[in-house]
C-alpha cells in the first residue's frame, strides 16, 4: 500500500488533464507515417528489386536477348555456316536454324531448326549437341548427319558417321542411327522408324559384325555382345529396349552408345 | 560516472535482437506502452513536455526500425524502456540539468530501474483512471488530494456541499482503486 502511495503522489503531483494522450500520439505518428507510406516502407526493399528485376528483364529481352539469338537461314540455295563450336551446318533451301550465341559449346550445344539441314558436329563430349526440329529432337553423340524437317508430317535424319539419337520431342528413347543409317519420325509417332537403305548390303564388310536391334529388350543385347566380344556385360536397370544398329569392332563404343542412349550404367567384365 | 555507466544504445544490445516480432500494430504498441512510458521518462525528466517528446520519438523510431525490419527484437517491452531511459538521460546529460531538482527519495527511486518500470505501468493505470474521472469529481480529488485541501475548502471553492464532495472523492478513490488491480487493462486510451 505504502508503494501505491508513492505511485500516486507521483502522479498526482504531475497530473494534468489531457496530457500523456495515447490517441494523439498514434495521429502524431500516423501524420508523419501515412497507411501507404508504411506499407510501402515495409516493402520499399522487395518492390525496389521487382522493379530492378522487370526493368533488367525488359532489357535483356529486349536488346541480349535479340542479340543472343543468332538466326541463320538459307533461301535460294544452300548454305554452308560455322557454328561457334566449329561444328559446320549447311542449310538447305528454305531452311533455317537458331541458336542462343550466349553460353553456345559452354556445356551445350542447343540448336533449333525447320526445313532440311546437314550437320558436321564438331566432337565435344563435354556439350552434347541437340538439334530441336518440330516435333523431334536429334541428340548427337558427335557426327555428320542430315535432319529434314521439311516435310509437314515427318522429320527424317541420315547419318554420314558416328552416332546420333533420335527420338520424338521431349522423349528420351529413340533410335540410335550410326554410320550409313537413316530413320524417320512420322508427326504423331513415338518413336523413329529405321530405314532400310538399298546400299545397305554393300556396308557390311565381312571383318566388321553388324548388330542390328530393333526394340530389343536390353538384356537379349547384352548376351548377343557379351557372346560376341567375349565379355560379360550386365546392366541393372531394367525393362530397357534398345533400337540401334552397330558396325564396328569397337565395344567400347558400342556400350557408350547404349549408355547415352538408354541413360544406364552397363558393367563389362572379363571372363575366366 | 554513474551516467557514463547506464548509457547503452540499445540497437547494439544483441540480446534484444534475436527473432523477428513479426507484424507491429502501431496501434497495439501505442496503446500498451506509450502512457507507461511517458510516465517513466517523467521520473527522470519531470518535465511532461520533454517526456512526452522523448517517448514519441522512441516509439516512432522502434516503429520505423521495425517496419523496415532492420529492427529484430525478442521482447518489444524492454527495449522500449531502455531506449527511452537512455534517451531521457542523454537529454539531461546534455542539457547538464540531471540532479538540480530530484530530491533524496527521488534518486533512490531512480536507481531501481525495474521497480520504475513496473511502477510505471501502475501509474499510467492511476493517471488513466484519474482522467476518466467526470470533470466535477476529478476536480475535487485533485483539491482533495494533490493540494491537501479540506472537504470544506474544496465544497466553497466549488460551490457544493460537503457531503457532495465527498462522495465525489470516495466514488474517484473507488475508480482510482479498481483502475489500479484491473489486471486485465492494458490499454490506456
Amino acid at each position: 500500500m505504502d508503494r501505491e502511495k508513492k505511485h500516486l503522489r507521483f502522479v498526482l503531483k504531475y497530473y494534468r488533464p489531457g496530457v500523456f494522450d495515447t490517441r494523439r500520439a498514434v495521429r502524431v505518428y500516423r501524420d508523419d507515417h501515412p497507411a501507404g507510406f508504411t506499407l510501402w516502407r515495409r516493402y520499399a526493399a522487395g518492390i525496389a528489386a521487382a522493379v530492378v528485376l522487370c526493368v533488367a528483364g525488359a532489357y535483356y529481352l529486349l536488346t541480349s536477348g535479340r542479340d543472343s539469338m543468332t538466326v541463320l537461314y538459307a533461301h535460294a540455295t544452300a548454305v554452308s555456316y560455322l557454328l561457334p563450336d566449329s561444328s559446320t551446318v549447311t542449310l538447305y533451301p528454305n531452311s533455317s536454324l537458331s541458336y542462343s550465341a550466349k553460353g553456345f559449346g559452354d556445356d551445350s550445344r542447343k540448336v533449333d531448326m525447320s526445313g532440311k539441314v546437314a550437320f558436321k558436329v564438331y566432337r565435344n563430349p563435354e556439350a552434347p549437341f541437340t538439334v530441336n526440329a518440330s516435333y523431334s529432337t536429334i541428340r548427337v553423340l558427335g557426327t555428320q548427319f542430315t535432319v529434314d524437317a521439311s516435310a509437314a508430317d515427318s522429320t527424317s535424319v541420315s547419318v554420314s558417321s558416328g552416332e546420333v539419337l533420335f527420338t520424338a520431342r521431349d522423349k528420351s528413347e529413340g533410335v540410335v542411327l550410326t554410320k550409313g543409317m537413316e530413320a524417320y519420325l512420322l508427326a504423331d509417332n513415338v518413336l523413329p522408324q529405321l530405314l532400310v537403305t538399298e546400299d545397305d548390303a554393300d556396308k557390311s564388310a565381312p571383318s566388321v559384325r553388324r548388330f542390328i536391334f530393333d526394340n530389343t529388350p536390353l538384356p537379349e543385347v547384352l548376351s548377343e555382345l557379351s557372346a560376341h566380344f567375349k565379355v560379360r556385360l550386365s546392366c541393372p536397370v531394367q525393362g530397357k529396349m534398345l533400337t540401334a544398329e552397330f558396325e564396328t569392332d569397337n565395344l567400347d563404343e558400342i556400350i557408350m552408345v547404349i549408355e547415352k542412349s538408354l541413360d544406364v550404367k552397363i558393367v563389362k567384365e572379363a571372363v575366366k | 560516472m554513474r551516467l557514463e555507466n547506464t548509457v547503452t544504445n540499445p540497437a547494439n544490445d544483441s540480446r534484444c535482437m534475436a527473432a523477428s516480432i513479426g507484424n507491429i500494430d502501431v496501434e497495439e504498441i501505442f496503446g500498451r506502452y506509450y502512457r507507461p512510458l511517458c510516465l517513466y521518462a517523467l521520473h527522470y525528466l519531470r518535465v511532461i513536455e520533454d517526456a512526452e517528446d522523448v517517448v514519441q520519438d522512441c516509439v516512432t523510431d522502434f516503429l520505423e526500425r521495425a517496419e523496415d525490419n532492420a529492427l529484430v527484437v525478442t521482447d518489444v517491452k524492454p527495449y522500449l524502456f531502455m531506449m527511452v531511459r537512455n534517451r531521457c538521460l542523454d537529454l539531461l546529460r546534455r542539457e547538464s540539468r540531471f540532479d538540480h531538482s530530484l530530491q533524496a527519495d527521488e534518486m533512490e527511486e531512480l536507481s531501481d530501474e525495474s521497480d520504475l518500470e513496473e511502477g510505471s505501468f501502475i501509474e499510467a493505470r492511476m493517471w488513466t483512471a484519474i482522467d476518466s474521472l467526470p470533470e466535477r469529481c476529478r476536480e475535487a480529488f485533485l483539491m482533495s488530494k494533490r493540494d491537501g485541501m479540506k472537504y470544506e475548502e474544496i465544497a466553497e471553492e466549488l460551490g457544493i456541499s460537503i457531503n457532495t464532495v465527498r462522495n465525489q472523492i470516495s466514488k474517484a478513490l473507488k475508480t482510482l482503486k479498481e483502475g489500479c488491480h484491473r489486471v486485465y487493462m492494458f490499454f490506456f486510451g
